[in-house]
């Protein structure tokens, strides 16, 4: 275990020097307000740090290195499993005062952001060119592109498009010393060196901090249809996800919701789904206006096949935002359903879906928890919510168990166990169950190589060593 | 760790509420305030875990809890969109009655807004002597001397009355038809008595019966804002008796404010009561929408109309969609829509206040915005925002004017 250096009011001089007094931040209501992200657990920093340039972020890890002192980045905190917490104190590096698109480049299909901007922020700059940056998050008015960058955030275009991992072409970042690092190019092909870039993407801000992305762009698809499918059973509905798939369509989303969501959702909206409809696709073709119809009559032929008993499709915006209606309720009333809810992001191969969605059920009716599935199906990502009764050392000791059949089946069946949330410091428990002992140990060595002193996000990523 | 001697609030009572906030973040998108200054402190987010730090007493809520708490519009962005339905609005106006008890209140703020403000007769003396206060330093000394001072914006308050006030000179009509109670509310009375009197004219047009108490002035939303809960609840009885035995069916005003306050804070003031009085109280808007009766008139009005939508009525009571089909029903008008152009105006009642920089710096971005559009005339339900964007447009240098929708559409009757 690393041994951390104190921040004595001298070293807080030095670094408030650096940013400024209104960017240094200790009092008790701001070390409360930086203690929690969207995992809802919290630990207080002793100091917030927000930077506006990369120069100082330099500065502040040279300090943070010499003195030891834990730095944790953080952007906009809605990360799920706790990868903006400080466990062990020190510095809290806000990254949301960097937050200007530096450019936007139609002619190279790229643009360049610093950290802080928040994702709506850049699809809009973007969309302004006819140009897509499809990784689409569910916090992505919220979140930021640092945070997406440092977690290689998903969402549901990912099915077609592929997570953030792959639309980050190059990096400046600030190594745990203090050095200025830049790795890759505004050019879609590179195979200089290793790839670094997409080691830091990912890397929950345990190896470097990053300080500036290229963004890879596409055109922006000029049509886009939306279908939304009733099934009576939740089964049929996740046997269509894999037909879809299998018979060679890629829909730019393709959303599962099970029974469980679905009474929840009907419980606390009243949006008016018919009692009998069991599973519930939602799926969206797009291309030009006439491909994207195509495939969409096509997906409805096999949709009808598996069972589908009310299939609607819908083209202009105001419509396709009425059948979304139903998945985007998923969330809100499934916080009200359940005092405390945990939600996992367990990946399986498409094929398997509807094996891992009836497996699941099985554990849930086992352990007693009751559990909503739904997500992105598509490309083979469930989310599985564990809607507990309380927050109490029972509950949590009985949802510990229930997770670890779960992580269980799913690795035992070629998955894993996260697939845009991260690991943070929730999943440790779990880490080793789906990574090979060789890679695992590869990873700690390279963590050691960019972080001697461990003082990138400490008590992330990793279970601590036993030492024999 | 209390320093010593200091008073604490007990905020034990707000945890249930508090523990319903997930920390997801979606608040963060929608606070007008985070947008700007992105500070996670100054998030609604970051507001309810203070809170909660407060209520468990892991925080000693004193001066800068009690900034925080202040520093926010009451936009109502953040329980609208929260996904878990935490109604932030009110546990931030009970967190300020928690305040309020152990910390006080400013006196000038307590004198003017637990005196003045609900008493139409003080109201009405200001209103005289202020209007020739106003008409002495028509110059603009007071703003030369001053400038967006704090100072500035009181004296500014009471020199821009308009004389006489809209009871002053109103009487009532016995005309026939359902009585509708007609609820002034300060700023239309003593600022836009012109509108106060299209609103009567609309209703009378339309074949009703305004029915005005004489004796209101003030909804009660500054005394919620400062956290005197107990204030607030003798005037929303106040409220309340007024209108009783007058025989009215509904009770309008033309204050998307006012008819939040009164549809959704009164019944969390005063139960049952409350909750009878609210179901038949309603913004224009929401009144115009649902009467069943159509609009008068057919004249045309020519030009491009931008509505700037009132955080209280699109918010609030939900109805930003339903003034804009008002204003497209009217014939000739053009209805013009900027990108994000549900903006505060960053007035915030207290709030403008408080922070005068900061609000008029929202208030310039939702000017630019609105310039940007280019209409010819801009129209909203709120004589609140009505003023903010009126102060912001003669600033940037531009004649454009500001209607409130009952002008607008009376301007229609009377071009036909």
């Amino acid at each position: 275990m690393a041994e951390y250096g104190r921040l004595t009011e001298e070293i807080k001089n030095e670094l408030k020097e650096i940013v400024g007094g209104k960017n240094f931040h200790e009092s008790p209501e701001e070390l409360v307000a930086y203690a929690y992200d969207a995992s809802a657990f919290r630990f207080k920093p002793d100091i917030i740090l927000r930077p506006v340039e990369t120069g100082q972020v330099s500065r502040i890890m040279k300090i943070a290195y010499r003195e030891k002192i834990p730095v944790v980045p953080r952007g906009a905190g809605t990360g799920l499993t706790g990868g903006s917490i400080s466990l062990k104190g020190g510095i809290i590096l806000s990254m949301t005062a960097m937050n200007r698109i530096l450019s936007v480049e139609p002619a190279n299909l790229v643009a360049v952001v610093q950290p802080g901007v928040v994702t709506e922020d850049l699809h809009r700059a973007v969309s302004k060119h006819g140009l897509f940056y499809p990784p689409d998050p569910a916090s992505l008015k919220s979140c930021t592109i640092g945070g997406n960058a440092a977690e290689s955030a998903g969402g549901p275009h990912c099915l077609k498009y592929g997570v953030t991992r792959d639309y980050i072409l190059g990096l400046e970042a600030v190594l745990a010393d203090g050095t200025v690092l830049r790795s890759g190019a505004k050019v879609m092909k590179n195979v200089v060196g290793y790839d670094l870039t997409r080691l830091l993407v990912g890397s929950e801000g345990t190896l470097a901090i990053i300080t500036e992305i290229t963004v890879k762009l596409i055109p922006m698809p000029k049509s886009t249809v939306t279908t939304l499918a009733y099934f009576g059973e939740s089964k049929s509905a996740s046997e269509a996800v894999a037909a879809i798939i299998s018979k060679g369509f890629l829909p730019s989303t393709l959303e599962f919701m099970d029974e469980t969501s679905i009474r929840v959702v009907e419980k606390f909206t009243g949006l008016g789904i018919p009692s009998e409809v069991k599973g519930i696709l939602l799926i969206e073709t797009d291309g030009d206006t006439e491909g994207a119809e195509k495939s969409a009559a096509e997906i409805e032929g096999i949709l009808r096949d598996k069972g589908a008993f009310s299939v609607e499709t819908a083209e202009d915006e105001k419509k396709r935002d009425k059948l979304w209606h139903s998945r985007r309720s998923i969330a809100p009333a499934l916080g009200q359903a359940a005092q405390f809810k945990l939600d996992e992001d367990v990946v399986l191969p498409v094929s398997l879906i509807p094996e891992g969605v009836s497996k699941i059920k099985e554990i849930s009716e086992k352990h007693g928890i009751p559990v909503a599935i739904f997500g992105h199906a598509g490309d083979g990502n469930l989310h599985v919510n564990l809607l507990l009764q309380g927050m109490e050392q029972k509950h949590m000791e009985a949802a510990e168990a229930m997770l670890k059949d779960i992580c269980g089946y799913i690795c035992s069946r070629g998955g894993v166990i996260s697939g845009e949330h991260g690991i943070g410091f929730l999943k440790i428990p779990y880490i080793s169950m789906g990574l090979d002992p060789a890679a695992l140990s590869m990873m700690r060595r390279i963590k050691n190589i960019f972080d001697p002193c461990e003082i990138l996000n400490p008590g992330k990523m990793f279970p601590p060593e036993i030492k024999a | 760790m209390s320093k010593s001697g200091e008073k604490k609030g007990d905020y034990s009572g707000l945890e249930q509420d508090l523990h319903r906030c997930l920390k997801c973040g979606t608040c963060l998108s929608v606070c007008p305030i985070y947008r700007e200054t992105r500070l996670e402190t100054e998030s609604p987010r970051g507001k309810l875990a203070l809170l909660q730090a407060a209520a468990e007493g892991d925080l000693d809520a004193a001066r800068k809890f009690r900034q925080l708490m202040l520093f926010c519009l009451g936009c109502g962005r953040c329980a609208a969109a929260c996904p878990n339905c935490v109604d932030t609005t009110s546990l931030f106006y009970d967190a300020r009655a928690v305040l309020s008890g152990y910390m006080g209140v400013p006196p000038v703020q307590r004198l003017l807004f637990s005196t003045f403000f609900p008493s139409h007769k003080l109201m009405s003396a200001a209103a005289f002597f202020g209007n020739i206060a106003g008409k002495i330093s028509a110059g603009g000394i007071i703003d030369m001397i001053f400038g967006e001072s704090k100072p500035a914006l009181m004296a500014g308050f009471f020199k821009s009355y308009s004389w006489p006030s809209f009871m002053a000179s109103y009487k009532e009509k016995k005309s026939g038809g359902e009585k509708i109670g007609f609820f002034v509310g300060c700023l239309d009375n003593y600022f836009y008595p012109e509108t106060a009197r299209n609103i009567v004219r609309l209703l009378e047009e339309m074949g009703y019966a305004a029915v005005v108490p004489q004796d209101l002035s003030c909804c009660g939303a500054p005394l919620l804002s400062l956290g005197l809960k107990d204030e607030a609840k003798d005037l929303a009885r106040r409220t309340i008796a007024a209108f009783e035995d007058r025989g009215v069916t509904k009770i309008v005003t033309g204050c998307a404010t006012c008819a939040d306050i009164m549809k959704h804070a009164y019944p969390h003031l005063l139960g049952e009561t409350g909750e009878d009085f609210a179901e038949n109280v309603y913004d224009l808007v929401g009144f115009l929408t649902h009467c069943g009766r159509p609009l008068p008139g057919t004249g045309k009005i020519e030009g491009k109309v931008l509505f700037h939508t009132p955080c209280h009525l699109g918010q609030g009571l939900k109805l930003a969609d339903e003034a804009k089909d008002i204003i497209k029903s009217v014939p000739g008008a053009e209805y013009v829509e900027p990108e994000d152009n549900d903006t505060c105006c960053g007035f915030g009642g207290i709030f403008s206040f408080d922070n005068p920089e900061f609000s008029a710096e929202l208030r310039d971005k939702r000017i630019k915005s609105i310039l940007d559009a280019a209409p010819d005339m801009v129209v909203t339900a709120c004589p609140a925002c009505r003023r903010q964007i009126d102060t912001g447009l003669r600033k940037a240098g531009s004649s454009l004017k500001t209607l409130h929708l009952a002008d607008f559409i009376t301007k229609n009757i009377s071009g036909g």
